[in-house]
């Protein structure tokens, strides 16, 4: 594949208990981290180089003990080369705040 | 400042979130809220890899698709994707994509043993039609056969059937659809006279238990599977039932897991009947009302070679489907044998686990989603595990009301949509009619405006027997789309492979990848997939979702529509039809297949200036008119008339306001006929 960088967010349902051995496998995975979280829920953000890494990441969160479900929701497959233009200007973000 | 990655990465987040219904953290706010790039363009699309029928958002950029993800609006999925609609910005961009014709060739000429080369689409449909002519003159439509599948659109499914059915007069036509779901469709046909599911997804959020039999949804249906663990988890009194024959990741959230001995589901589905009847459970207005009693055969063989000595010595091989009439009393007799005790040391289950599932029917407090997919509908008896299925729902009037619904899921995007609404299988018509019905006949022909009598009254060649019967040297000229049956079929060795590679057969294959199946063919016809055309599915609660044509397939691939349509052109009604049919309706004289099947004042009347503004429409613009809706609306007259003129009215489908633009249907059907309950 050309090269390209893969951004991929996922929703895991879980059972309380996982919080702390979800936490623990997403330190280990490079590019991964948790977006945000609630009781029994959170979204995992991942950053990879292609496919592979991506379904490593599902899989892993997957076969933690207390995951019921990991659903991917969104996926980007873009250029590394144009992954650093600029969408927007400093001013603009401050604007809008 | 905000770049591109930054942008990305905040909208997976905000996606997500409102998937999930979950604030956006502050961190990704400012740069979620940026204007998104201006060369990206997003549309809707349903997901292509199963009959779940997620909706998708589709982002193109230069003709490439770049990102996908769930649609928050989507009622099916909610805004998620499983791991598997991961694939879909990828699927169109393997290195090993066909897009070019490959014809076997020595010397410079079509040979069945030469070696795949290169050729036009002129040089590729000039052998194929010479092929299928050799095949006409000496066996008719008889001799010509064509696999089709679940992954087809409606429209090509329907024009496929029409080529088939009406162009070469050959019923010899089915999809790999019927591989999974003949026993789901027999089951619906023999309890309820009609194709159709009785219940739909909003029932998971009504369901008191959830029933999986033979069905491992949390892997193979995880989106739906999300749903049932939702409810699950917000509602303490909701309990799971998982069935299997080995234990797999739905028992994670089993509060009933029941491991049984291989084939015992049917002894244990009679212990439940039992236990409903014996317990005083029986809902008697509505089994009074709506339910009547039959003994189907039983020693039906196994659907092999008819000359097996397996058939040969099963008494009712020849009448698998037949049944006689009982009452209630005889069947309750019937199942009466089957105790806990029995049907505890028949299964190997706890019988404690047992009457914990029975109690999930018989209780009348409960409403109950059973769900199942390939351990019924691949089962040795999988007609009956899904008539039996049927038996306990009917008994407790637990059926066609929101949370009771025993449902059939679906593997293939289209299995529903279109192999069995439009009718693509060696028996059917679309909308339930049948070959076999001298009205439906005439009622097809009506609405194609073919001369009366065109269509054959034989059931053709099923999807296994075709692979016989190409080894047999009986179907010659086979055309495979949209699946991989070598792959797939059973017997590959003793029948489908020798079949192909019989020196009297001509096999074509359409796919956009260089699959065993294609490998096999003679010719392989490079395909358009997904958003590379206009399309339409129906998933397996019969939502019917259309798409958009958003990128243009790569090289010379095109459509299974366009492939077609265009080789229809090739062959004259005298080519392919009796002399005595035309001598009697001399109008289609001097006609192309094109003319008489798609260009019949009906499929070509919209102009091609209806396509949607700002989507391309290949089809559109190779035939002068807007393809799709026209074979569209054609279909749809058999949903709006068939109620009239069939004795199973069942109008499968609605009418859309505009088959360009995005629509949904669903339907509820209640259980006004009266459905038998089978031993
Ligand atoms: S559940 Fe089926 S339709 Fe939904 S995203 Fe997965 S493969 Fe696609």
């Amino acid at each position: 594949m050309d090269d390209e960088i893969h951004i991929a967010s996922i929703i895991v349902r879980h059972r309380p208990d996982a919080v702390a051995s979800i936490d623990r496998l997403v330190a280990a995975m490079p590019g991964a981290e948790v977006a945000t979280r609630e009781a029994g829920r959170c979204i995992v953000l991942h950053e990879g180089e292609g496919t592979r890494d991506m379904l490593a990441c599902i899989e892993a969160i997957q076969a933690t003990r207390g995951v019921i479900s990991a659903s991917l929701v969104y996926h980007h497959a873009e250029a590394r080369a144009a992954l650093d233009d600029i969408l927007q200007p400093a001013a603009n973000e401050d604007d809008q705040r | 400042m905000t770049t591109r990655r930054d942008f990305i990465r905040a909208s997976a987040v905000g996606a997500a979130a409102s998937a999930a219904s979950m604030a956006v953290p502050i961190r990704f706010a400012g740069a979620a809220a940026a204007q998104p790039p201006p060369e990206v363009k997003w549309s809707k699309a349903p997901c292509r890899f199963c009959g779940t029928g997620c909706g998708v958002q589709v982002a193109v950029q230069g003709n490439r698709v770049v990102a996908t993800h769930g649609d928050p609006e989507a009622e099916v999925n909610r805004g998620l994707n499983c791991v598997k609609g991961y694939f879909l910005s990828k699927i169109m961009y393997g290195t090993d994509r066909l897009t070019t014709p490959l014809l076997r060739k020595k010397d410079g000429r079509y040979a069945k043993h030469g070696q795949f080369e290169p050729v036009s689409w002129d040089e590729a449909f000039d052998v194929m039609a010479a092929q299928f002519k050799r095949v006409l003159r000496t066996k008719g439509g008889a001799g010509i056969g064509m696999a089709g599948s679940g992954q087809w659109t409606v429209w090509e499914g329907y024009a496929a059937n029409k080529l088939m059915k009406a162009g070469f007069r050959s019923n010899h036509i089915d999809p790999n659809a019927r591989h999974c779901m003949a026993s789901a469709v027999t089951g619906f046909m023999r309890t309820f006279g009609m194709d159709e599911p009785m219940g739909c997804y909003d029932d998971f959020e009504a369901a008191d238990a959830f029933v999986l039999w033979g069905s491992n949804m949390a892997e193979m249906h995880p989106i739906l599977w999300t749903r049932v663990t939702d409810r699950r988890l917000s509602h303490d009194h909701v309990k799971v039932a998982v069935l299997s024959t080995f234990e797999h990741r739905s028992f994670d959230l089993a509060d009933i897991p029941i491991i049984f001995k291989p084939q015992t589901d049917l002894a244990i589905l009679n212990y439940i009947a039992n236990h409903i009847i014996q317990s005083g459970r029986v809902n008697e207005d509505f089994v009074g009302e709506h339910v009547r009693f039959k003994r189907g055969n039983d020693d039906i063989g196994y659907g092999l070679r008819p000359d097996h000595p397996l058939e040969l010595a099963a008494a009712h091989a020849k009448d698998p489907t037949g049944s006689t009439d009982i009452d209630f009393e005889a069947f309750k007799a019937f199942v009466e044998p089957y105790t806990l005790e029995h049907v505890a040391a028949l299964s190997g289950v706890e019988p404690g686990w047992l009457e914990h599932l029975a109690e999930l029917y018989a209780d009348p407090a409960v409403k109950v989603m059973s769900l199942w997919t390939m351990g019924f509908n691949q089962h040795t008896r999988g007609t009956w595990a899904n008539n039996m299925v049927y038996n306990i729902h009917l008994l407790t009037g637990k059926i066609a009301t929101p949370g009771n619904s025993p449902f059939s899921l679906t593997g293939q995007p289209s299995a529903c949509g279109t192999a069995r609404e439009v009718g693509t299988f060696a028996h059917r018509l679309p909308a339930d009619l049948v070959v076999t019905d001298p009205e439906h006949r005439k009622h097809a022909e009506s609405i194609w405006r073919l001369p009366p009598g065109l269509i054959v009254d034989k059931v053709g060649y099923h999807i296994v027997e075709q692979n016989r019967m190409l080894k047999d040297g009986q179907l010659n000229a086979y055309w495979v789309m949209a699946n991989n049956n070598m792959q797939a079929a059973a017997n590959l060795g003793n029948e489908g492979y020798p079949g192909y590679r019989n020196p009297e057969n001509f096999i074509v294959v359409s796919d956009p990848y260089p699959t065993v199946t294609a490998q096999a063919a003679d010719l392989i016809l490079p395909t358009a997939m997904w958003v590379e055309k206009e399309g339409a599915y129906g998933n397996a609660e019969r939502r019917t979702q259309f798409w958009h044509q958003l990128v243009k397939a790569p090289g010379q691939a095109r459509s299974d529509l366009w492939q077609l349509m265009e080789f229809s052109k090739r062959f004259t009604t005298e080519e392919c039809w009796p002399a005595e049919l035309l001598d009697a309706h001399p109008e289609y004289r001097d006609k192309t297949l094109f003319d008489v099947l798609y260009r019949n004042g009906k499929v070509d009347r919209f102009a091609p200036d209806q396509v949607e503004a700002g989507y391309a429409n290949d089809e559109a613009a190779a035939f002068g008119f807007y393809v799709q809706k026209g074979l569209f609306e054609e279909y749809a007259e058999f949903g709006a008339a068939t109620a009239t003129t069939s004795r199973r009215s069942t109008p499968t489908m609605r009418r859309a306001a505009s088959a360009g633009r995005w629509w949904t249907a669903r339907k509820r059907a209640g259980a006004t006929t009266k459905a038998p309950i089978r031993t």
